[in-house]
């Protein structure tokens, strides 16, 4: 952090002492090129970091200080590029570079909320269970809801049924981030086995009772199911953002250079 | 009826185990009802599925409205029923075997679809990692990449090589290259902006001076780099290596292809006569704070047209000798001059008439501007009779031959007496010719002509205005006029532009004019007059002013910019191998052409 802090302090005095001698600042001034080379540099850097977090117990310096260090730098990366523009950009590969950069970072930043904020939202969903037992749960209480209909009428057994056979968990990746089936299977029956109670016969009211508290039980334990999932992708979601346009990212910075110095 | 029901189920290890009772019944009903005679318990089982009822001629199955029931595989609402059959209740399969002595029926009842493992079954429905959704985080890396790489580096270089690099030719349409542009091409180069290889010559090579050249080959340089006593000042042996494009950079609109920053200036100005005595320049800085006086270049010899640049902070030596008289104050009193009309009024634009397209005015002549008033008349009995303006000789010859002329003809007389052609000659008569006219007509024109010159070459027509001198020999009536050598510009080295400023200021705002009474004074305000309104470059309530506004780095005079750095390069390189060596003199800014008038 303090590395990132002197050079964020370093390029922004450069560039208040700097003056470019055309009174324009961009990329081709010698602060810009000094800039430019720089932040090139940390781009890679950075993205070493997916190869080191593979090595295991790799050699220097421990995997949490590289994170550290991603995080700082990877922030730092926001003053340097921005002042190797000079504030000039246009609808060219220069600042397409410019804007996947800044992309990249944000969706980092995203992903460092993610991961200092999730972990302790996730622990208290679970409240001790794994989702892997979260889901036995729900299937055995299908088991019981299946067991306790048997006595009540023939809807009731195919919403009950139905409800077993279609509910599900996670989805699409809509349906992960927002933890809400609009189409659960589970909550439809509830609610249908609700209605269907309201004329059921005095000897049947038990067995109503019975399931419709199976049901509720099952409805709050798949809402934890679904909360668990949905903390899960967002601890994923911002990397499919990152890791595919952080190389995206290499393949413009590699034009941008290739471009500047093509056209000198 | 009697009937035996044998509920079978697998066991995992292999084998079937068996459930088998006795009932006897009315008929064998099938469903979820414990009063079922054949209980299915399972939520796919209706509460009343089925019935086999046994009738005349054998047994029958009948089926309740909306149930589901398959025999041997065909759905079934209601038929016979025969030993072998398989009736398909629901996931049960219910099979009538041959009924046991006594029986009337007999049948097996074995779960065949169970419902399965729920928990197994949930798994499978839900997809509960992002991944499992076919998100790929390495092939849209991959395509990430390679999409950039192959728009914005591959297609452009390619293009390149099969179109730009062989022709100079305008390309229409989308081409790849587009995604390179780093910025705007500024206005006065937007006519080639379709052509990148005009500048752009060779791939990983800067522009080279020889391509702005190409086009702008009469640009010349700020000063004659080959010059061994300025070679050898490091400020300006590095201000010769420069490039075009150090100074001058595209692709940033119209903000900064021509640099307007003081300090590029300053840098050097600011202490150039200690590094460079021998130009005769005086250190610059800001305009507000650093600028010299003004130094006028004006004559001071009319006679060799010597030109020398003093400063208006010396208004003693502020002489300027351009061989006229005249005096302002006299043309501009506000009660007016005696005109051809009477009397009138002049204005300074009476006689300094800005050129049109110009910043500067149009050259002021004898003929436009004095000849309407001072008009060249030198005999009173013919006022259609001028001398030629500016033809001292032709001047001199005409007065001495229109005397000659006038005397030959018998128009010896006084000069104040009727012409000679009004005493005309009766046929057959003499004229009688007055005494004091019988002199010699040669005699007469001479001395008629001389004191004629004398008078208006003297006095009231060329000595008016002009330094004049007389002397035997200097011309047919012993008479000279120094050539007059005005100064078009007393400040060659700076632009200003008068049309800009006339809308808003009097001339008298900055010229005093009207006091002053010598055509030797030079009637340039001081720079102070300027800094009333015109402050530095980071002025904050003055118009901000830099170097540029007023001064051209490319100085007239001096070699041309491009084969003048690549002499200095040369030059530079045999410098290191032969030791220093002399080289021609520099352009002197100071030298201007002065008016010839």
């Amino acid at each position: 952090m303090k590395w990132a802090a002197a050079i964020v302090v370093l390029s922004v005095l450069l560039y208040w002492l700097h003056e470019p001698v055309y009174g324009i600042a961009n990329g081709g001034t010698w602060l810009g090129y000094v800039l430019g080379g720089f932040g090139a540099f940390l781009i890679v850097w950075l993205m070493w970091f997916g190869i080191r977090k593979r090595r295991y117990g790799g050699d220097g310096a421990p995997l949490e200080d590289w994170l550290s260090a991603h995080v700082y730098l990877g922030l730092a990366l926001i003053i340097i590029g921005t002042l190797h523009t000079g504030f000039q950009f246009g609808w060219n590969v220069h600042t397409l570079a410019y804007a996947l950069m800044i992309i990249v970072i944000v969706s980092g930043v995203f992903g460092l909320f993610f991961y200092l904020r999730v972990p302790e939202l996730m622990t208290n969903n679970r409240r001790g269970m794994t989702l892997v037992q979260m889901m036995h749960e729900i299937s055995d209480l299908d088991a019981e809801c299946r067991e306790a209909a048997l006595a009540l009428g023939d809807e009731i057994n195919q919403i009950v049924l139905k409800a077993a056979q279609n509910t599900r968990i996670g989805g699409g990746v809509l349906r992960q981030l927002s933890a809400q089936d609009p189409d659960c299977a589970t909550r439809i029956a509830s609610r249908d086995v609700r209605h269907l109670a309201d004329n059921a016969t005095p000897g049947q009211a038990e067995g109503f009772r019975l399931l419709l508290g199976l049901l509720a039980r099952k409805e709050e334990l798949l809402a934890r199911a679904r909360r668990d999932v949905r903390y899960k992708a967002l601890l994923d979601i911002w990397l499919y953002v990152h890791v595919p346009l952080s190389f995206a990212l290499l393949g413009a910075l590699i034009a941008h250079i290739i471009s500047v110095f093509f056209y000198w | 009826m009697e009937i035996l029901i044998s509920y079978l189920s697998r066991r995992t290890k292999g084998g079937v185990s068996r459930r088998s009772e006795e009932r006897s019944v009315e008929a064998v009903h099938f469903g979820r009802s414990t009063n079922a005679e054949v209980y299915l318990a399972d939520p796919r089982i209706r509460y009343e599925h089925a019935v086999i009822h046994q009738r005349q001629g054998g047994l029958f199955i009948e089926v309740e409205k909306l149930s589901d029931v398959r025999v041997n595989g065909q759905p079934a609402r209601g038929r016979p029923v025969a030993v072998g059959d398989v009736i398909g209740i629901g996931p049960f399969d219910v099979t009538v075997v041959d009924p046991p002595e006594g029986k009337d029926l007999a049948i097996e009842v074995e779960l065949v679809r169970p419902l399965g493992d729920d928990y197994a079954q949930l798994v499978e429905r839900s997809t509960l990692r992002l991944a499992d959704y076919g998100l790929r985080r390495r092939i849209w890396s991959w395509v990430g990449i390679l999409a950039m790489l192959a728009m914005f580096a591959v297609a452009p270089i390619v293009y390149y090589f099969q179109h730009v690099e062989k022709t100079a030719e305008k390309t229409v349409g989308l081409r790849p290259d587009i995604a390179w542009d780093s910025g705007p091409i500024s206005s006065s180069h937007k006519f080639i902006s379709d052509q990148c290889n005009l500048c752009h010559q060779k791939p990983f090579v800067q522009v080279e001076d020889e391509a702005c050249a190409s086009c702008h080959e009469k640009t010349s340089h700020h000063f004659d780099a080959a010059k061994a006593d300025l070679a050898a000042v490091p400020q300006f042996s590095a201000l010769a290596a420069q490039t075009c494009n150090s100074c001058h950079q595209e692709h940033n609109g119209d903000s900064s292809l021509t640099i307007r920053k003081e300090s590029f200036c300053v840098d050097c100005h600011n202490n150039i006569e200690k590094t460079s005595p021998g130009l005769n320049l005086k250190n610059a800085d800001n305009f507000e704070n650093g600028h010299p006086e003004f130094r006028a270049s004006i004559v001071t010899d009319p006679a060799s047209r010597q030109i020398t640049r003093i400063s208006l902070a010396e208004p003693d030596m502020l002489n300027e000798r351009s061989g006229l008289k005249f005096p302002h104050e006299l043309h501009l009193k506000e009660e007016g001059v005696r005109g051809p009309k009477g009397k009138e009024t002049l204005d300074c634009d009476g006689c300094h008439v800005l050129t049109k397209g110009a910043p500067s005015f149009n050259p002021i002549g004898m003929e436009g501007a004095c000849e309407r008033c001072h008009q060249l008349v030198f005999d009173p009995r013919r006022p259609d009779r001028t001398l030629p303006h500016g033809q001292v000789h032709n001047a001199q010859m005409l007065i001495r031959e229109f005397y000659s002329d006038y005397g030959l003809r018998g128009g010896i007389d006084d000069v104040k007496d009727p012409a000679p052609d009004t005493e005309r000659r009766r046929p057959g008569e003499l004229v009688e010719i007055p005494s004091q006219r019988q002199t010699n007509p040669l005699e007469w024109a001479d001395a008629q002509a001389q004191r004629v010159a004398d008078q208006a070459f003297g006095k009231t027509m060329c000595g008016k205005c002009h330094e004049v001198s007389t002397a035997p020999g200097t011309g047919p009536l012993n008479w000279a006029v120094v050539p007059a050598t005005v100064q078009k510009n007393w400040l060659p080295l700076g632009r200003f532009d008068h049309s800009a400023h006339s809308d808003m200021l009097k001339c008298d705002s900055c010229h005093a004019a009207k006091t002053s009474k010598k055509a030797n004074d030079v009637l340039l305000p001081k720079i102070a007059v300027c800094k009333d309104c015109h402050g530095g470059e980071t002025a904050k309530n003055k118009v901000p002013s830099t170097c540029t506004d007023c001064h051209d780095f490319h100085l007239p005079g001096a070699p041309l910019m491009v084969p003048a750095r690549k002499a200095a390069q040369n030059a530079a390189q045999e410098t290191v191998s032969n030791g220093p060596q002399g080289g021609p003199e520099m352009a002197q800014p100071v030298t201007q052409q002065a008016g010839d008038k």
